[in-house]
Parts: C-alpha cells; structure tokens; sequence
C-alpha cells in the first residue's frame, strides 16, 4: 500500500479484528445469504438425486454414448482443477515476488484451491463407470497412464495446498481457543483446541512456520501446481484425436487455470468484501491488484488460444479442419464467439476501465470486478466444454458429426457441485478467519502502522 | 536414546517414501503385465499362435439389403452384445472425388503396439503374453474411458448400464468362447477380442457369417488364412499380389488385420 500511509489507533485494529470475528462467530443477517442457503440445498438435493440414480442405473442417464464418452464431468473437472491453481499463485508466486499486499486475501484464495481441488476430484468420480473399483487405481496402477500421473500430482497438490491452508491458520486459532468464552462458544473452544495443536507463538514457533514452512515450501508447490495442470491436459493430449493431438496443451492449460482461478478469487473477494463488511481487508486496492493479474492472464491466455487455433486451422488438415468448421461456424458457434467476445474481450475492457476509476468509487469497482470475474468464469468452464465435446463429435472415420446434448442428470449433478462449491465454502468461513489475522496485525506492528500495540500482540505476550 | 516425536515421524515419512518409491518401479518394470495372475481366465487357452484378419474390400458388398451387416448381426448375436455395440462395423468410403465408393468392415485391429494397453490406468486394458491378443479384464476395467479416447479405430464401446441381454448368455457360453467377449457388467469397456472361436477351431462369428467370403482369418505363425468359403490363402503371398495394407499405419499402432485395396491399381 502507498507509504504516505497515517497510523491506525489500537481501537481501529480491535474494530477491524471484530469484523472478521462477527463474520465468523455470529449467524449473519444477510438476506442475500440467508436466502441462498435453501436454494443451495435444493440444487443440492437434486443433484444427490441424480447421482444416486446415476450409481443405481449406470452412466446410462447421461447423455454420453461411445463417440462422445466425456462431456459435462470432464469439463467440470477440468474447470475446477483449473479454478483450484489460484492458491498456488497467491500464496506461492506471490510469496515468492515478496508482494506485501498479498497478506489479507492468501486464506481466501486457499480457501478457494482447498474446495475447488475437492470438486475436481469429486468430478472425475462421478465420471467413473465403475466407482465401486476406484481403489484398483493404487493396487493395479500402472504408471505408464496418465491418469495415474493425474492421480499422483493431484494428490501431492492436495497435500500441499492443505499444509499451505491449516499451518498458517494455528496461531489464528490459538488465539480464538484463548480468547472465546469456552461457556458461550463451548465447541468450538474445544474444536480450537484441537486444531491450534498446542500452539505456544514462541519466537522458535513462528520461526518453524514462516520461514521453515511458508518460505521453503513455496518452492515445492509451484512446480507442484504446474504439473497439475499439466497432466490433466496430458490425458488429451496423450491422444491422436484432432484439436487434443497438440503440444500447447499444457501451457494452454495452465493459462486458463490461473486465469480462471484470478476470477473466481476476484468475485470471492468482492462478495466477502459486501457480504460481511470487510471492505477495510479487501480494499478496492486489494480487487485493484488482482484485476491486474487478471488482465495479464487475460491477454496470456488470448495468445495462447491463438497459438491453438491458427497452427492447426492454417494447415487445415482433414479432421483439424472439420473440428474447426464445427466450433467456429457449426454448432458451437454462439459458444464459441461468446467465449471469445463476452468472457474474454469483454471482460478485459471492463478491467481496464475499471483500473482507471478512482479508488474511492467502491460500489463500481466492485460490480465491474464482479460482473467480470462472473463472466470470465461462466466463460472458462464454456471453454473447457468447447475443448472436451467437439473433439469427440467429429468422426476421425467414416462417419457424420455425432450430436450430444447433456442430459438432465448431467446438468443437475453438475450445478449441484457449484452450489456444494458455495456451501462448503461458506461452512469453512464459520470455523476459520476469513483473514490472517495474525499476519495482517505482525505486519502492521512490524511497519510500525499502529499507534499502541494489536490483540495479536498480547495474545503472544500473554502465552508467556 | 529417546525417540521424539518428530524423529519417529520422520522415520514414518522415509518408510513410507521408501514403500511408495518400490511400489512405482515395480510398475515401471513391467508395466503390462503387473499381477497377471490375478486375472481371471489367465491361463485360458493360451498358446503361440498369432492370430490375424485380412479383409478384402473387393468382395465387401456391405450387405446393403440388410439392416445390419451380416458380418456385425453376427457378432452382436453370438457376444450378446447391445444392438448398438458394433464390434465390426461397416463404413462406406469415398476416398477421392474420382474414386468409386466401397465398403470398409472395421474390427478390432488387434495392435501390435497397442494405445488402449499403454493409457489404462489399472491394467484391464492388457495385451496377454502369448498370443498377445488385446482383451479387457472387464472385472478390474474402472470406466474411466480413456482407452476410447486412445484408440485412432474407435473400436472400443462402453456399457452406460447393466448389458440388456446378460441373462441370455447360456454358461456354457464362457467355455466355448472366448470369456473376456462376453460382458454382463455396467460401467466397463468392451471391443472385438477376435472371438476366441478359433481355439474351438471355428472361425470368429464374422468371418464365418459373410457370404462372399471377404473376411479372412488365421494365424501369422501358420502364416495361413482361411474365410467362410473355405478358401485358404497365403498370408505373405495374398498380401504381395494384391498390395494389402494396415490401417493407419502412420500411428505407429502395427495393426494384425491387413487390407486387400478394393480396387487394382497400379502397374499390373
């Protein structure tokens, strides 16, 4: 943040630290939320309906036949491991590039690796025939799959995210198993208890966690998360089908994974920011810098569809060309030219707009900022369509252009993971600190930011 | 000496390292054939022989006055496979705006380097030693269908539910035929397995349906082939007068079936 900064008195950091407590601890009054919540449930029950007729009758609900055998699973799944990259970029690659501002929003942005990663798996389950074997895939696997490279690095990915989620969040959680009243918040004193794992905020402590954990692993999520990607493209591109035979499709991949995880960061950010009143946390500087990102990953990820579009349109082989006639002029045209003009040109000048806006105009940054990062996310899971589906229509023998239409179950259980997506979230802001606490209030002390001392202070000082 | 903690989970991590490290090379090793002994019907009626399908074109008529192909009804009857599993199927071709359309009959290639085998995850997709037939161990097969995604012959169905015939296969079926071509499960791929007819020293369902005799079969060792006719040929021989071909064979895949050209062409 800019230095001509004034100190803040102690009264402003307990006033801010409320904040985050009343989000955490009291039953919002919301409506919006109050009134999502059933709607959540219902998509909910629906999909579970689906799923469990799915498990009963087979896959034979959904729409898929033997030409077109993936469809909406493998988009979502592709779409959510794509969403889930954005922890790696905030809390890894920005770590890594020393950006202070990054403090207030790393959890948020964890938050949203840790569900989204659980999605994606849950994704390809669904997809599975035969979910009943899903334990063959460690006793026969055979490393030469790439779904069994798949399997690896989602699982190093979740472990680490996961480490890179709870290590930071103990000292937040001594502080709550201190400082609740253990007879008005009795289980949660006692959950607390347990999760800050006898957190002490001893100089040795925070020196294991910063520096031994934060700063060293970040070196081992980042090619981590690269490989992620990268071998959920590979299981395409491992193949000769026209449009996934390509050598761009890991970088492809990549590009669209951290632009799609930038947005959905950037509507998290701004809902938090309105729904709970964090605006002093998630400043619009805050939804500023990460709509930066986001016009980078923007323009990285144009160059990229470029590079997948012309080489092989230019050349025009038989099969390529048939693909391309289907996407650009066929069937998936209103798809297609939405993707590229309303989720990503689009979007883009609304970013750059809105970059222009003084950082007072809060209300407009933040609906440019959602109605942006909204639409660039409805884009990127329309473009992991687009990539999975037409490959698969287009003969690659003798035969006409297959037609697929998802089906009702498909549909369902699909939006019944989005809305699970919102629930879970909203469950994991109910027992963690929606912000680092304790790393905003270090930093504010260490910066020499506040008139007096913080409550973060004193919780270390009183566990002496 | 006393063991803390961190040094007891430390030794935890290195064994468990250690295990998983062991683990991944005894798959890399031998990736085809992990657990080969766990398979049903390992053993069964396996010998050296190489078994192989010509296919001319010349006599494919596609047998237009019937609904189905003869050669693919017989398939669907004796697998009891769904209606729409086309194990065989018939695709007419065009090849260039001057060249006369023709019939193309397309079973399972039978690779010798075959993609399904290398992208299966668990090894249902497995190339057995032997006579080193592509099969499927429909009862580790998970359904994630990459193999489909594999195949540059899309030879390969999935059953989306229960197979609608799986009460009429007889038991006796198991032993006559080959047991992996006969599927009752859901959520499993399944393909041409070349029929398992031939260790009963029949000819495969097709083959022995078409009633030009444009399917040929027969073993590479032998290197003869026979079709419904009762019509042997030389393998080598047919191939080098009538300029066969594999399909695809830029893929690298090396096919066992062989194409006889619809049409002469060339110097002759």
């Amino acid at each position: 943040m800019s230095t001509k900064q004034m100190k803040i008195t102690e009264e402003e950091v307990i006033r801010r630290r409320k904040l985050v407590e009343d989000a955490m601890l009291n039953t919002t009054r919301n409506e919006l939320l109050v009134m999502s919540i059933p709607f959540l449930i219902m998509v909910i029950g629906f999909g579970y309906y689906y799923a469990y007729k799915q498990l009963r009758e087979g896959l034979i609900v959904t729409n898929l036949s033997s030409k077109v055998f993936w469809g909406v699973y493998i988009s979502s799944f592709i779409f959510w491991i794509g969403v889930s990259h954005v922890g790696m970029l905030i809390s890894a690659i920005l770590r890594t590039l020393d950006a202070k501002w990054r403090t207030p929003i790393t959890r948020v942005a964890e938050e949203v690796t840790i569900v989204s990663l659980f999605m994606g798996a849950a994704s390809v389950l669904i997809d599975m025939g035969r979910i009943d074997r899903v334990l063959n895939m460690i006793f026969f696997a055979r490393i030469d799959s790439p779904l069994i490279w798949d399997v690896i690095s989602i699982a190093f990915y979740l472990v680490g995210s996961f480490i890179f989620f709870y290590t930071p969040i103990i000292p937040d959680f001594a502080y709550y198993r201190d400082n609740l009243d253990p007879l008005e918040h009795k289980w949660r004193v006692r959950l607390y208890t347990l999760l800050a794992v006898r957190w002490r905020g001893t100089p040795e402590q925070f020196e294991v966690l910063e520096n031994r954990i934060m700063s060293r692993f970040k070196w081992y999520i980042i090619p981590v998360a690269l490989s992620v990607h990268t071998v959920v493209s590979w299981i395409m591109a491992m193949t000769w089908r026209p449009g996934w035979n390509s050598t761009i499709f890991g970088p492809y991949f990549i590009g669209g994974a951290i632009f799609s995880g930038t947005a959905a960061l950037l509507s998290a950010l701004v809902i938090f920011a309105k729904v709970y009143h964090l605006e002093d946390f998630f400043t619009t500087h805050h939804i500023k810098q990460i709509t930066k990102i986001l016009i980078v990953t923007n323009i990285a990820y144009i160059y990229l569809t470029v590079n997948e579009l012309l080489t092989p349109g230019y050349k025009s082989e038989v099969y390529e060309i048939e693909l391309y006639n289907e996407i650009y002029y066929g069937t998936h045209a209103y798809t297609f030219w939405f993707i590229i003009i309303g989720t990503m040109l689009i979007p883009m000048f609304m970013c750059f707009y809105m970059l222009k806006l003084d950082d007072k105009e809060t209300k407009k940054i933040h609906w440019i900022a959602l109605v942006a990062s909204l639409l660039v996310n409805v884009g990127a899971w329309l473009k992991r369509y687009i990539i999975t589906v037409p490959t698969l229509q287009v003969p690659i023998l003798h035969e006409k252009i297959v037609t697929y239409i998802p089906s009702a179950a498909e549909i369902w259980i699909s939006l019944a993971q989005l809305s699970f997506f919102i629930f879970f979230y909203w469950l994991l802001n109910k027992i963690v600190p929606i912000v680092p606490l304790w790393e905003v209030e270090h930093e504010l002390l260490k910066n020499d930011m506040v008139d007096g001392t913080t409550p973060q202070a004193k919780h270390e000082a009183s566990m002496k | 000496m006393k063991v803390t903690r961190r040094d007891f989970l430390k030794g935890l991590g290195l064994v468990g390292t250690a295990v998983a490290l062991t683990d991944i090379t005894t798959f890399a090793s031998d990736g085809n054939s992990s657990n080969e002994s766990d398979r049903p019907y390992n053993q069964w009626r396996i010998d050296d022989s190489e078994w192989t399908m010509v296919i001319d074109l010349k006599k494919c008529d596609g047998c237009t006055d019937d609904e189905v192909p003869k050669c693919t009804q017989a398939c669907i009857d004796g697998h009891y496979a769904p209606d729409n599993h086309h194990y065989i199927k018939v695709f007419e071709v065009k090849e260039n705006p001057l060249s006369k359309p023709h019939f193309f009959p397309r079973p399972c290639q039978q690779c010798i380097n075959p993609p399904c085998v290398h992208v299966c995850p668990v090894g249902a997709a497995w190339q057995r030693t032997g006579d080193r037939l592509s099969l499927i161990d429909h009862d580790r097969c998970i359904g994630c269908r990459l193999c489909l995604a594999a195949c540059p012959y899309e030879v390969r169905f999935f059953h989306w539910e229960k197979n609608p015939k799986s009460n009429q296969i007889p038991e006796e079926e198991f032993d006559n035929q080959m047991p992996f071509s006969l599927v009752k499960q859901k959520g499993v791929t399944a393909k041409c397995e070349f029929c398992g007819l031939q260790f009963e020293g029949k000819l495969p369902h097709c083959v022995s349906s078409c009633h030009n005799g444009a399917l040929y079969f027969g073993n590479i060792r032998e290197n003869s082939v026979t079709n419904s006719k009762g019509e042997t040929q030389l393998l080598d021989k047919i191939i080098e007068k009538r300029a066969g071909f594999r399909w695809k064979e830029e893929e690298g895949t090396k096919p066992r079936v062989y194409y006889l050209p619809a049409y002469e062409g060339g110097s002759t």
